[in-house]
């Protein structure tokens, strides 16, 4: 744990801050360090009533979910959540992020002050935490504080201590499988887009061969529809012709061999009064 | 701080760096301050025992 006290009756405590994480590696690992503080007091004479309280308190600086400014952990029984069965553990999860957007009267001034200070990624971010909160004797014990920490002498020292190497290492393995499982996501999004773009494209063959079927359809009908009409117009034309034919008989039986009316008739075998009508219009 | 009385950010050294997380909040009244606001009760530790400095006495380097 990054640091860790105990106070005059006995409770201990410990701070920790942690900027990338997991669910359930912070979840087992408060569980873990409250149990560690547990264990590290002496039983005598199996007298576990005098067990001291621990509180472990987790500063988280990325978000994962929006979740409420502090999560408290305690103990309770499956079948009555309204009263703890040991108070021993305590476990405060501080997600930073929510803090920071919490309303003001939700958390206190000072939680709020160490949230914006851990925030803090620049340094226009660093004067405008300065600026904000210049009347709080806790803003000049923080720089104070931050300033000795950044330029003491021994800090490559303190970085290379085992402790946080291990800190440094795991923290690069925990982005890496941030990194892995946001890819992992990205790619089950794009196979799931690559199924739906599938189906779309079958749907819209699908239609689109309905579509041609349909015309192909329409397509015969024209065709026979035109055929159809082709035939009935050779028929007209025959018939123009036979009684173009007639009509020539007519003329030429009258004109040419003066035949009677009455004769014509039964040569073409029309009607005497249409045989008149027809020189009629022929005249 | 520099000559103009303005607090510098060391960028490699984010206040949120555990490492200077934790010699930060060794110190007996930031620390009881955090967790006083985090608990939301006076808190009131004998002694403040960092990670470095529990190695320090642990290996004695």
């Amino acid at each position: 744990m990054d640091t860790y006290a105990v106070e005059a009756y006995g409770r201990s405590l410990s701070a920790d801050m942690q900027n990338t994480y997991s669910q359930q590696y912070i979840e087992n690992r408060t569980v873990y360090y409250a149990c560690r503080l547990i264990a590290r007091q002496k039983v005598e004479n199996l007298q576990y009533e005098n067990l001291k309280q621990v509180a472990v308190s987790f500063i988280l600086t990325s978000e994962k979910n929006k979740q409420a400014p502090v999560e408290i952990v305690r103990m309770y029984r499956e079948n009555d959540k309204e009263h703890i069965y040991s108070g021993l553990i305590t476990i405060y999860n501080v997600f930073i992020p929510s803090v920071v957007r919490a309303e003001d009267n939700t958390v206190s001034e000072s939680l709020k002050i160490f949230a914006h200070f851990f925030s803090i990624n620049t340094q226009d971010d660093l004067n405008n935490f300065v600026q904000t909160y210049k009347n709080y004797p806790l803003t000049s014990l923080l720089m104070l504080r931050y300033s000795e920490a950044v330029n003491r002498m021994d800090l490559d020292q303190i970085i290379g201590k085992e402790y946080f190497t291990m800190k440094s290492a795991e923290a690069l393995k925990m982005e890496y499988l941030e990194k892995n499982k946001q890819t992992d996501a990205r790619l089950a999004q794009l196979d799931k887009d690559i199924a739906q773009l599938d189906k779309d494209i079958a749907e819209r063959l699908e239609q689109a061969d309905a579509r041609i079927a349909q015309a192909d359809e329409k397509l015969v009908q024209a065709d026979e529809k035109l055929a159809q009409a082709n035939a009935e117009k050779n028929k007209l034309q025959e018939s123009i012709k036979a009684f173009s034919d007639k009509i020539v008989l007519i003329v030429k039986k009258l004109y040419v061999n003066s035949c009677p009316v009455d004769e014509i008739s039964e040569t073409v075998g029309i009607s005497e009064s249409d045989v008149r009508n027809i020189l009629g219009l022929a005249n | 701080m520099d000559n103009t009385g303005q607090f510098k950010l060391n960028s490699k050294f984010l206040p949120r760096n555990d490492v200077i997380f934790s010699i930060m909040f060794a110190d007996k009244e930031l620390f009881s301050q955090l967790l006083t606001s985090v608990i939301g009760e006076p808190v009131d530790p004998i002694e403040v025992i960092s990670a470095s400095e529990y190695y320090k006495r642990k290996y004695r380097t």
